[in-house]
């Protein structure tokens, strides 16, 4: 969620919340200390009861998120609204609980808690600064971005119009390979658009046939396109599959124009349409490389912050039976 | 080739890309998710079950908020020892006061668990104007779970002033002679009370006693004590490295002021120990070798020096002892023998001489021993106190070398003031509080003065055990009767 510049119009009440909240603690911490305590007063004083209390009521109501986005169809408040809460409460918790601790470790116990703690309030900021950059990112750097765990379908894709496009372009393969590219399935044109390949999933809704994308190819197999498969091939295909795992020349955006500029010049005019959809194709590769791995710096600290959570709220509640049993 | 030139992509033309229904299927990130969580849910308390288990013989060491102190080290793994279940153990927590409200019981809720502690630390009240329900439990004060090496009795100034700066307000009869308010020793606090004035009996000059030969300033004493004054067995006591026996005695503080066993306090001065060498208690003028025992009541005295004389008669007339003793006429009395007549009559006066050369004897140090008497009579008890500071700590050893650019002797005076020079027995000997502030209290800016702790706990305790010299149980409890006056 977005906090930051524009967007932080909408959280100046939650901020404000926070703010107001963190202060009063604050406040009425030192008072009491001040008044009636000759040290920092520890959780069993009255404020430091009250204000563990609190942040351990917040913390249940944060791990219900959890569930939140579990039952969906329940629709428990808005979902932004339970992350602007679990944000601003989230950020609460830090005073809340540094004044319930009184400023001691304490033992074991504790000392476990308020790692635990530590490492899910770190955690989360991480997240939310990783969610202030990381879709900014992603807008501008992959505008080819599709739903992440639609990646790998829509490359086997992409890898499928391209073998098309191969295969209209050069024609069939000699018998070394032509094995290995017949293997693959192949979208024949249809008779309307004989000049065509369809680029993209062909899909029926209801009676209207979906057919959006269409790259012209030759009507037969371009002379001297033979350099087009082998390098489609031993290149192209591998990257297209790979990505950048890959050593590849098409890794690079810069190397893989030039790449195309050189194979370009090799080439029947002809064959440059196929070739510029094949250039897309690569670059396709690239961003959902790209998309990948921000997706991954975006979501991969719930590794961390969701397991930790729930071991905090476990021993939170074996801490809150131990500390008044012997307080 | 440059994707941002081409016409964009529109929503459409991926979204033919997406297979229906891929919602169903979640990526390995959330799934991991999940798994993660749930096992988080399960794991903790199981592998919070197991150290628990394994770690049995540690009891509830897990549980613990810190090592408790070394002297309860034995304990540190029974909570039980110190706590009650589901009762608070200090008197600021906030369950203290709501519990005593809802569930009264015979004993407040804080104060329950201060009989756990009495059991090795009983004792009094603190103070016998105190009001009781103003008394911290025991926990409340002596804060555990600190760590082996924390002090148990290193207590913040406001746990003292919370009482003391105000006082009046915090005793349930109203004192006739109340304590100054207190704030912090650098600050408000009063002068030693106990230093006001000497109320010892004993006439006695540190000047004099430290003066080489032991001479007075008075222009006719001609008294000057040398080693061979004194007898032989005293000499070596008080000869100085290098001295003979015609040399001037010399005392210095150490002569009389020893430290006792643990070197916090001086061991009491004694007659016999101290003052016996050259304040013989002859009873005959002139003589070494006629002497009464020190600390005895004139009666006993008078049997003691009437024996003597009777045997010394009986020695100068041995014919006594062949003379038969008439029997006495009953009923009526009639005269006795002119020989015992002489006899009784020589010893009443021998006794009378030295009845009144004692009372100039013990002259010299006790002030009610006037020599024009007749008769020897009871003096007081010379009242020194043994310690002066009687409702702080103060430990000798600590202070031994509080100035090393002077000599030993010195070193004594720079608390001690004017010991060498004193000639009023009156003189109380003890710098007063402003001395202390020269070393205890905030470092000033330019480093020369404080530095030294100065909280309240450096010097006293709650539970009067100040006078630790006197203090038959150092483990007590809730304070000590020195407290009550």
């Amino acid at each position: 969620m977005l906090i930051l510049r524009k967007h932080f119009a909408m959280h100046r009440k939650w901020f404000a919340t926070f703010l107001a909240g963190t202060a009063a603690a604050v406040f009425g911490y030192f008072f009491w200390a001040h008044q009636y305590s000759t040290r920092w007063p520890g959780g069993s004083s009255p404020p430091g009861l009250i204000l563990g209390i609190l942040g351990g009521a917040i913390i249940v109501f944060e791990c219900l998120l959890w569930p939140r986005r579990m039952l969906r169809s329940w629709r428990w408040g808005s979902a932004r609204l339970w992350m602007k809460a679990h944000i601003w409460f989230g950020l609460l918790t830090v005073p809340l609980i540094l004044l319930h601790s009184g400023f001691v470790w304490g033992g074991w116990l504790s000392t476990i808690l308020a790692a635990l703690f530590a490492m899910v309030i770190a955690s989360g900021i991480f997240g939310l600064v990783m969610q202030q950059i990381l879709p900014r990112k992603m807008l501008t750097d992959t505008p080819l971005e599709t739903i992440y765990s639609q990646i790998e379908n829509a490359m086997r894709m992409a890898i499928a119009d391209a073998q098309s496009l191969v295969l209209a372009t050069c024609g069939l393969p000699k018998e070394s390979a032509a094995a290995s590219v017949q293997s693959q399935p192949i979208e024949t044109p249809d008779d309307r658009n004989a000049d065509r390949v369809v680029i993209g999933a062909s899909r029926q809704v209801e009676l209207i046939p979906g057919q959006l994308l269409r790259t012209p190819v030759p009507q037969v197999p371009v002379a001297n396109s033979e350099v087009l498969r082998q390098k489609f091939v031993s290149t192209i295909q591998p990257f297209l599959e790979g990505g950048l795992r890959l050593k590849s020349p098409l890794k690079d955006r810069r190397s893989s124009a030039e790449f195309f500029r050189q194979l370009r010049a090799v080439l029947d005019p002809e064959a440059h349409p196929v070739l510029e959809a094949i250039e897309d194709c690569c670059e396709q590769r690239r961003q959902f490389d790209l998309q990948t791995r921000l997706h991954w710096w975006l979501h991969s600290w719930l590794w961390i912050h969701l397991p930790l959570s729930m071991a905090l709220l476990v021993l939170m509640f074996v801490h809150a039976y131990v500390a008044l049993k012997y307080w | 080739m440059d994707a941002k030139v081409k016409p964009p992509v529109t929503g459409k033309q991926r979204a033919v890309k997406i297979s229906f229904g891929y919602h169903h299927r979640r990526d390995d990130l959330s799934r991991w998710k999940s798994k993660l969580s749930l096992f988080a849910i399960v794991f903790t308390p199981v592998v919070w079950l197991c150290w628990s288990l394994l770690a049995r013989e540690q009891g509830n060491a897990p549980y613990s908020h810190g090592p408790v102190a070394i002297v309860h080290a034995t304990w540190e793994n029974k909570c039980e020892a110190c706590h009650i279940d589901f009762a608070p153990i200090r008197d600021d927590t906030w369950g203290a006061s709501l519990l005593n409200k809802w569930n009264p019981q015979p004993r407040p809720w804080d104060k329950l668990a201060d009989e756990k502690c009495e059991k090795c630390h009983p004792g009094p009240d603190h103070h016998f104007r105190q009001i009781p329900g103003e008394v911290p439990s025991c926990a409340s004060c002596h804060r555990e779970h600190n760590g082996q090496l924390a002090s148990l009795l290193r207590m913040d100034d406001q746990t003292c002033t919370v009482c003391h700066n105000g006082l009046a307000s915090h005793l349930k009869v109203a004192n006739p002679d109340p304590f100054k308010d207190v704030t912090r020793f650098d600050l408000i606090h009063p002068e030693f009370r106990s230093l006001k004035s000497d109320p010892g009996t004993i006439k006695f000059t540190h000047g004099r006693h430290l003066t080489q030969g032991l001479k007075s300033d008075k222009p006719g004493d001609k008294v000057s004590l040398s080693l061979a004054d004194l007898s032989e067995e005293d000499r070596e006591q008080y000869r100085r490295p290098g001295q003979k026996d015609a040399d001037l005695v010399q005392l210095d503080c150490a002569s009389c002021h020893q430290p006792n066993s643990a070197r916090q306090y001086m061991t009491p001065v004694t007659f016999d120990e101290n003052c016996r060498a050259c304040h013989a208690l002859t009873f005959e003028p002139g003589s070494k070798t006629k002497l009464v025992p020190h600390g005895l009541s004139p009666v006993a005295i008078r049997e003691i020096v009437e024996g003597h004389y009777l045997g010394e008669y009986v020695k100068e007339h041995p014919s006594l002892l062949q003379k038969k003793i008439e029997r006495l006429p009953v009923p009526s009395l009639t005269q006795p023998a002119s020989d015992s007549v002489e006899a009784k009559e020589w010893v009443k006066d021998k006794v009378s001489r030295a009845e009144r050369h004692l009372l100039t004897v013990c002259g010299h140090c006790h002030q009610d021993a006037a020599p024009g008497e007749p008769h020897l009579v009871p003096v007081k008890k010379a009242n020194i106190p043994q310690v002066w500071l009687q409702h702080a700590r103060f430990d000798h050893n600590s202070h031994r070398n509080v100035d090393p650019t002077k000599p030993a002797i010195e070193q004594c005076n720079v608390c001690h003031g004017k010991a060498t020079t004193s000639m009023s027995s009156q003189d109380v000997l003890i710098l007063n509080r402003e001395k202390c502030l020269e070393c205890h209290g905030p470092l000033s800016a330019d480093g020369k003065r404080g530095g030294a702790r100065s909280d309240c706990v450096e010097c006293h305790r709650y539970h009067g055990a100040d006078r630790s010299m006197h203090a038959a149980n150092p483990l007590i409890g809730h304070g000590a009767p020195e407290a009550k006056p």
